[in-house]
């Protein structure tokens, strides 16, 4: 017995400090200051430790779908853009509906070496009616890589032609929905409460392509949904009509389908996603600018630009000052919605 | 009346005591979100207290065992009689649960990859009675096995341990 | 569609190609042996190699991997009770008993064979639905999915032995713990008691290798000795394995339509088409008392079901982008990666992808089984280990498992705590694997019922009136009545 606690010990004391040094990686060597001049003695300021150094962590609070798919395709060149080649890889971190990871990005090591995606204003919303750890504001803003731009359509033998058909309906059309606290649910109730459809939600469905079939199932009547990817498919074969475009940032898509802002409700075109990124409060400026060219030219990478055509996943490029300018607008823009969604929340549990 | 197992009781106890929480709680959520969790929870209640009562008075249970398909549909259930006797489990089963507990400590303070090691060579030598160089191969060779696959093939960063910084989520 | 057939075979003529699919399925075999790991995680580690692949070999590649994963995790099943995956854990009813008669080598041996051709019928089926995937994928909605849901549980429900009360109530158990966490449904979180971790509820993966992986690591570990209890006996080899498949023939057809017929279905996937085989095989057994004791039919059941599914599942998933189970979500995402957009047009102007996903799930389920029946022989050797070491290893893996899916350390506590609270069941005679179904249908039970009253505006009357739905609703009340018929009926002889 006594053999075996000596024998455990001395292990333990030899091999755990081999593991450390094995397991964690080589910490950046410390840079030496540049010595002083000769006279005069002006002392300059040694320069910032290089970075990149290491792997780059880009967090990712969704699963398989936009964001993720975006941030793969710009992390896998956004490399060619930094100082040194360093690997960025993607971590996915979806639980609690993206705050999660949301709250992670924020309470990473603001040393550069983490960033993330975040969806506006779909966790803008969540910080207005729920306690979360993290504070948009607060974030240091790299850039704009792509919009989520609404649209309301209905299925190919649907009674409904036009935005008066929907509301003068006789019984509530029946919208479908991710659920609650989804982008897609808030814009959806925003829309249909503005023109006064008369509607009720029909929750728990998972991926557009699961709605997209319900709608043309005849499960419900109406959809407002944003992955035209998805949708463009059923729109070429007729199976789905667009009746109006909801976001600003889609008209090019439908020029022959009515606006909201034509049929008279100019406040809802301003409803719509962004996919922005972004670093911890407190990354040193020097850091946050080095990512953001590295950003912005990866986006604009003949690379990038051909995948984003092949897969017809348009890529909106904006810097970070414009990017934070967006989150402080949905804020304000959300803001006074809240009341409207509480009620509407309300409503729905009975 | 025959002897009451205490750990039963307990165990069983458990159940109904959970259920029953459950099934309060249902109450403070509105209509809709709690049909479901009532529908189930309700009879899930009933049923655990006539468990417990059948712990206690077997033969109740056995009027209530009106099994609707009378055979020993096995692998289903796995009774002690599958088991192969057992002789005083309960100590041995208390035994394991503080290596598998203490196991866990080791990873939560340390992180994996030194636990591996140290709870492959403790455990296999104290409690499998092993020889040294028989311990030593099998713990290093799944040490080399986790590290290859998870650390280098899946660049999983396997959790190093509170004492060494890692990060906890939130409970 | 023959030509688009032909092309893809022609890929496999290419050496890297061939190289590719080689290496999948072994990959796939790994991941699928390994507690907590599956074809998810496969493919998710998996997909940023894929990069620079064509399409059509990407494709291969990554099916190749998930196709070898079901009997992967049969092999760790049958050896040491431990399911690597979810939808491996009716074959350690059967294939855990026979191993520990020593006769391992016959259950890989008949996991093999039920695996591959399995795999084949549902590829088979899922040839023969694509002209007509669009009308087969338009009949199906919550209705239908939850009067699916309704009847397996009846039916699992109903083969809880002896004792009823306790089958009920671990199945009524396992149905509340997947209401804990979240409901996006109705916007609301329950049963949380203010923990963040529970947010999203209790995860699958801690109660796979909680229930079953730390369960039976304290069941043999305690047992001591080794898991084979006795030497094999003769007609326990491999070859005894493979004519056990044609033996019974006819249960083997039925697992793999149901296992079809599951896959097809949006929503439910490999868990659901095993339990659900499983059971009726043993309902309609003329020896219903032998299964779970190492009946060579019940490891055929199990095994045809989960491969057929993989076929049947990517029905929905290329002809509409809808899963038909878990590992095509993540098929999904590598789609859209490589820019492929399943919908109406996937079946018209990508017929070779399609064909490329068929090839793949067909090479690593021949290579897969072919190298499962080499090894059985070998592998059934850890058999005869002396159990402390299967306990080290299965406790590191089962922790290491539980960490990695999410990186969460508090999961590998959740999956400790189930540890002990299956082995406190399994005790006291409630069965583990009724638990294990409420838990995986209760939430889906909940919301496809909700999503149908939505749909209907309240009426409970869609349930009846749409003919797929009505259809698993008579069946429902048929296996009701047969089983207490059959009941009433051995009760008198």
């Amino acid at each position: 017995m006594k053999k075996l606690i000596c024998f455990s010990l001395l292990f333990v004391l030899i091999v755990l400090p081999l593991l450390v040094a094995c397991a964690k990686p080589a910490p950046a060597p410390a840079p030496k200051p540049t010595p002083a001049p000769a006279p005069p003695p002006v002392p300059t300021p040694p320069p910032p430790p290089p970075f990149p150094e290491e792997t780059i962590t880009w967090i990712v609070p969704h699963g398989a779908g936009g964001f993720d798919t975006y941030s793969r395709a710009i992390a896998k060149v956004m490399p060619k853009y930094l100082p040194k080649k360093v690997d960025i890889i993607i971590k996915n971190v979806p639980a609690a509906g993206g705050r999660t990871g949301t709250a992670d990005i924020y309470r990473s090591k603001p040393d550069g070496y983490t960033i993330g995606i975040l969806n506006i204003p779909g966790h803008i919303v969540s910080q207005l009616i729920m306690p979360v750890e993290y504070d948009l504001a607060k974030m240091e803003y790299l850039g704009l890589c792509s919009t989520i731009n609404y649209n309301l359509w209905v299925a190919k033998n649907s009674p409904f032609r036009s935005l008066s058909d929907l509301q003068q309906a006789k019984k509530p059309l029946r919208s479908p929905s991710y659920g609650f606290g989804q982008t897609g649910m808030l814009v959806a109730t925003i829309t249909l409460e503005a023109t006064r459809i008369p509607y009720t939600f029909v929750t728990g469905y998972t991926a557009a392509p699961e709605i997209a079939l319900s709608v043309i199932k005849g499960d419900v009547d109406i959809l407002i949904e944003s992955d035209v990817v998805v949708l463009m498919p059923y729109y070429k074969t007729g199976d789905l009509r667009p009746i109006a475009v909801i976001s600003e940032g889609a008209s090019q898509l439908f020029p022959d389908i009515p606006t909201m802002k034509k049929l008279g409700y100019p406040e809802l075109a301003e409803l719509g996603g962004y996919r922005i990124i972004a670093a911890p409060p407190g990354t040193p400026k020097e850091r946050v600018k080095i990512l953001e060219e590295a950003l912005i030219k990866a986006m604009q990478d003949a690379e990038t630009q051909e995948w984003s055509k092949k897969v017809e996943m348009p890529l909106v490029i904006a810097k970070g000052e414009e990017a934070k300018g967006i989150v402080l607008k949905q804020t304000q823009l959300f803001a006074k919605y809240t009341e409207m969604l509480k009620a509407a929340q309300k409503k729905l549990e009975k | 009346m025959k002897k009451v197992s205490k750990r039963r009781l307990l165990f069983a106890g458990l159940v109904v005591t959970f259920t029953l929480v459950i099934v309060l709680t249902s109450f403070s959520y509105f209509p809709k979100a709690r049909l479901l969790p009532l529908v189930v929870g309700i009879p899930t209640l009933i049923f655990s207290i006539l468990a417990l009562i059948g712990e206690i008075y077997p033969k109740l249970l056995r009027l209530l065992d009106v099994s609707l398909i009378d055979y020993t549909a096995g692998g289903l259930v796995k009774e002690e009689e599958s088991l192969g006797k057992p002789k005083d489990t309960t100590r041995q089963v208390l035994n394991l649960s503080l290596w598998l507990t203490g196991f866990f400590i080791l990873v939560y303070l340390v992180g994996f990859l030194i636990s591996i090691g140290v709870f492959g060579l403790l455990f296999l030598k104290v409690y499998g009675k092993v020889g040294w160089l028989k311990a030593i191969v099998v713990t290093a060779g799944t040490w080399g096995f986790i590290v290859g696959m998870f650390e280098v093939f899946m660049k999983v960063e396997l959790f190093q341990g509170v004492l060494f910084g890692a990060i906890v989520p939130p409970i | 569609m023959f030509e688009a057939f032909c092309q893809a075979l022609a890929l496999l003529f290419r050496p890297d190609v061939l190289g590719l699919a080689a290496l999948g399925t072994l990959i796939g075999l790994v991941f699928g042996v390994l507690p907590g790991l599956g074809g998810i995680i496969a493919v998710a580690v998996l997909l940023p190699f894929t990069y620079g692949m064509e399409p059509t070999t990407a494709m291969l590649f990554l099916c190749a991997v998930m196709g070898a994963v079901p009997f992967g995790g049969s092999v760790s099943a049958i050896l040491i009770n431990t399911p690597g995956t979810a939808q491996n854990i009716c074959t350690t009813f059967d294939g855990f008993p026979m191993a520990r008669r020593g006769e391992a080598s016959r259950a890989l041996g008949i996991s093999a064979t039920a695996s591959g051709l399995g795999a084949l019928f549902g590829l088979v089926v899922l040839v023969m639905l694509i002209p007509v995937v669009r009308q087969v994928v338009l009949l199906i909605g919550p209705p239908e999915i939850f009067m699916l849901i309704l009847m397996g549980m009846v039916t699992i429900a109903l083969a809880a032995r002896g004792n009823l009360v306790k089958g009920l109530c671990a199945g009524g158990l396992g149905m509340l713990i997947s209401f804990i966490g979240f409901s996006p449904v109705f916007g609301v979180l329950r049963f949380n008691f203010g923990s963040e971790y529970l947010w999203d509820g209790v995860q699958l993966i801690p109660v796979v290798i909680g229930l079953f992986g730390i369960t039976e690591l304290i069941n043999y570990a305690v047992r001591g000795g080794t898991i084979a209890a006795e030497r094999a006996a003769a007609g326990g080899s491999m070859v005894e394995g493979v004519k056990d498949v044609f033996r019974h023939k006819l249960c083997f057809l039925r697992s793999s339509a149901i296992g079809t017929i599951v896959g097809i279905i949006p929503g439910i996937g490999g868990t659901v088409a095993t339990f659900l085989s499983y059971v009726i095989a043993m309902q309609t057994s003329k020896h219903p008392e032998t299964y779970g004791k190492g009946n060579p039919e019940g490891v055929v059941a199990a095994e045809s079901a989960n491969n057929a599914k993989d076929g049947g599942s990517v029905l929905p998933t290329v002809g509409f982008g809808v899963p038909g189970s878990a590992e095509m979500v993540v098929l999904l995402g590598a789609f859209m990666l490589h820019g492929i957009f399943p919908g109406p047009t996937m079946i018209k102007e990508h017929l070779d992808i399609v064909f490329a996903i068929i090839v793949g799930f067909l090479i690593s389920n021949i290579l897969a089984s072919t190298l499962g029946l080499l090894a059985a022989n070998s592998l059934a050797g850890l058999t005869r280990i002396n159990t402390s070491y299967i306990a080290f290893g299965v406790a590191v893996l089962c922790f290491v498992g539980a960490f990695t899916m999410r990186e969460n350390i508090w999961d590998v506590v959740m999956a400790l705590l189930l540890g002990f609270f299956g082995y406190g069941m399994v005790r006291l005679g409630f069965p583990t694997v009724n638990f294990t179904t409420g838990y995986i249908l209760g939430i889906l039970a909940e919301l496809y019922f909700s999503q149908s009253l939505m749909i209907s505006y309240g009426s409970y009357a869609i349930f009846f009136t749409r003919p797929i739905s009505l259809t698993f609703f008579v069946l429902t009340l048929f296996i009701l009545v047969y089983s207490f018929r059959r009941g009433r009926g051995s009760e008198k002889g």
